[in-house]
């Protein structure tokens, strides 16, 4: 499992014009970190990276924030056509992003928001069904006495959903926080589509011009990856518990 | 509790606002409507971003501004970066922004999405602009007509252009004690004496083997090397398919005696090293390639002894190299349609085409001028005077690749089920009916709209 990970290192340690060389070695001598180098000193890196953390921390804030408090909703409280409207979110999994694109970017571009971060954040945030539909799963197996009792204390809903069931739900909210995080951090097509400046490209766009129509810098490529994926690295590492206990407990896969 | 509440509202709220905090770039572009040819005006030309090429396309519009500057026009040229890994990618981010009425006032796109910009009438013809202002006398006017150019009419000007020549490797024919192929393209070395020659420098080597030749036996390498026999490439004149006439399945057969052979690799060997990687390794004599790759060759002569020459073609007659084009074009939907052509006429100009050049990307120039500079640059002082002239005069040999609304579409199909014929699960007769379906499918499935 780690095989490639290492062969990720190994590439971004060589030299490019090495980097294909048959027959491939384990360990290619000398190490070299240019391509590090490279890769950090290239245009717009740095702005890039905090780019792509600002959009992810923000989405993974949102997205758990506004999933929730709906889930919370649908499982708990019962109000006329929750079943249609849980339905109706649900729903939106169904419909393939591509057909999406043209008439989101037409509606994003009357309003102004394209070459910002709101197309990449605010409809996850609003709409996502998959965070509603593993959280609510996971609230629904939470006893109603639970509820009661806390109701007989004196809590309102937003007390019960902020004392009661989001510490109940930790596994599967770091689940969908690290899912969240990830799919934000390495979202490459949503960037492309809807940032034009330069100063408001991501990791994943600034990362591609290392690709040429004809050719591919493996160890530019590798050492960006290395960078890429280190931080979704430590995260894993910190959530580790509760986000297997978090994927055990709702069949998620991931 | 109410504290918590507001909080979360003051968080939420803080949230929002800084998400706008990326801020929409203003649009470039003057808006529709503005006074057109009056004021300064910012014209904005969409571009593939990579690494290593995106340096070459900024001189080439920095001297643009320039030329337009020198001549007192009010017009700036600015690049949209695209950073799109290819141009289907490239392509929808255009047309997102040409439905929301932002389209670019320009930008390069590849051949292959040529056909369908113009079908969906999302470039101008630039014909009237062509034939009144442009000095033709000053580019190779051949390779406009096998770029965006359909009934007649110009709907891109080419950005530079990439062809096919044959590598090879002189170690190992001198190792071998066979004579080199030709680089005369009016008589190159035929398929038969290709064979030969293959077959002599395959052979099994330490380590695995060393081959012969290996071209891919894509529909536009077939297409060449049919039409060099007296067919054509892929389609008759009519637009009709033609990939199981009898010359087609010369060429496939030719192939597949190679492959048979030991002389060609399979995919099966290409899939664990690709063949530019197996002839830097001295493990393939002789390749065919596009010229993208002049620059690393130039860059590989002081550790190789690499020669250049015309692609195998019948005994006597011309050989044909197919020719990959890129174009500039105007989107539709430019508010400044005077003030993009002017931009344009400057970008393609022989100052806009040397700063690309010096840069050493974006192919050969179609520019007569700086087209043999470039190819000079690209090979460096090291490699040979007849390999330098060989791959100057495969430009008088070039053709067009015959894009249209499927052509694409069909080639990715083809491509995928090759593998069938290359490890030998049926015969080349066979497969070549099948590519010739492939076509038909797609040209009844295009024609029903």
């Amino acid at each position: 499992m780690l095989f490639p990970f290492f062969w990720m290192v190994k590439t971004a340690l060589m030299p490019n014009k090495v980097t294909l060389n048959y027959p491939p070695k384990l360990l290619e001598l000398p190490i070299v970190i240019d391509n590090f180098v490279k890769v950090l000193r290239s245009e717009g890196m740095t702005r890039s990276i905090f780019n792509s953390f600002f959009i992810a921390v923000v989405s993974t804030a949102g997205v758990l924030f506004f999933c929730s408090i709906a889930a919370y909703a649908f499982s708990k409280i019962r109000f006329r056509h929750s079943g249609f409207l849980f339905g109706a979110i649900f729903a939106t999994m169904l419909i393939p992003s591509q057909i999406l694109l043209i008439p989101m970017y037409v509606i994003f571009a009357k309003i102004h928001w394209v070459d910002t971060f709101l197309p990449l954040i605010v409809p996850q945030i609003l709409i996502n069904g998959y965070g509603v539909f593993l959280l609510r799963q996971f609230m629904v197996g939470i006893p109603d006495s639970y509820i009661e009792a806390a109701k007989l204390d004196g809590l309102g809903h937003f007390g019960i959903y902020a004392r009661i069931m989001l510490p109940l739900c930790k596994p599967p909210i770091i689940t969908l926080g690290v899912f969240t995080f990830i799919g934000n951090w390495n979202n490459f097509f949503g960037a492309l589509i809807y940032l034009d400046s330069e100063k408001n490209f991501t990791l994943p766009l600034v990362m591609n011009v290392f690709r040429t129509q004809y050719t591919v810098e493996w160890g530019t490529m590798m050492a960006g990856a290395t960078l890429t994926v280190l931080p979704l690295i430590v995260i894993y590492l910190f959530a580790q518990k509760s986000f297997i206990e978090g994927i055990a407990m709702t069949g998620v896969k991931g | 509790m109410k504290k918590t509440l507001a909080l979360i509202l003051a968080l939420v709220l803080a949230l929002s606002i800084l998400t706008g905090c990326g801020q929409a770039g203003s649009s470039p572009s003057t808006p529709a409507g503005a006074d057109k040819e009056d004021g300064p005006v910012t014209i904005r030309i969409a571009m593939m971003n990579s690494e290593s090429e995106i340096a070459g396309w900024e001189a080439m519009i920095q001297a643009a501004n320039e030329k337009l500057a020198a001549v007192g026009e009010q017009i700036t040229i600015e690049i949209q970066k695209i950073n799109a890994s290819d141009w289907p990618e490239y392509y929808q981010k255009v047309a997102a922004e040409m439905a929301a009425g932002n389209a670019p006032d320009l930008g390069r796109v590849a051949e292959s999405f040529m056909p369908t910009l113009i079908d969906r009438g999302q470039v101008i013809d630039l014909t009237e602009h062509v034939q009144k202002d442009l000095d033709q006398s000053q580019y190779f006017m051949k390779t406009f007509e096998n770029a965006a150019f359909v009934d007649g009419k110009y709907f891109g000007l080419p950005s530079g252009l990439y062809n096919y020549v044959l590598y090879y490797n002189k170690d190992l024919f001198d190792a071998a004690g066979v004579a080199y192929p030709s680089s005369d393209w009016n008589n190159p070395s035929s398929f038969e004496e290709i064979e030969e020659m293959a077959a002599k420098l395959s052979m099994d080597v330490e380590g695995g083997r060393q081959y012969g030749f290996f071209a891919g036996p894509y529909m536009a390498e077939v297409g060449m090397f049919s039409k060099a026999l007296g067919g054509s490439s892929v389609f008759d004149d009519e637009g009709n398919p033609i990939m199981n006439s009898a010359i087609t399945k010369q060429v496939y057969n030719w192939f597949d005696r190679m492959l048979k052979a030991g002389s060609m690799p399979t995919p099966a060997a290409t899939d664990i090293m690709d063949s530019m990687t197996m002839f830097t390794n001295d493990r393939l004599a002789m390749t065919v390639d596009g010229t993208w790759f002049l620059g690393m060759m130039g860059g590989l002569a002081d550790s190789m002894n690499i020669g250049i020459a015309a692609v195998p073609g019948a005994k006597g007659s011309p050989a044909y190299t197919s020719q990959f084009v890129d174009s500039f074009v105007m989107f539709t939907g430019t508010p400044h349609q005077e003030a993009a052509w002017k931009a344009l006429a400057a970008i393609i100009s022989r100052e806009g085409f040397e700063a690309l050049a010096a840069t050493g990307v974006g192919g050969i120039p179609v520019q007569r001028e700086v087209s043999n500079q470039v190819t000079d640059n690209l090979l460096g002082e090291k490699f040979s005077e007849e390999g330098k002239n060989c791959a100057k005069n495969s430009l008088d040999f070039t053709l067009k690749v015959p894009y249209n609304a499927y052509y694409q579409q069909a080639d990715e199909r083809v491509n995928n089920m090759m593998g069938e014929w290359m490890l030998g699960q049926i015969s080349p007769d066979d497969f070549a009916e099948q590519v010739q379906q492939i076509l038909l499918d797609f040209k009844a499935e295009s024609e029903k709209g």
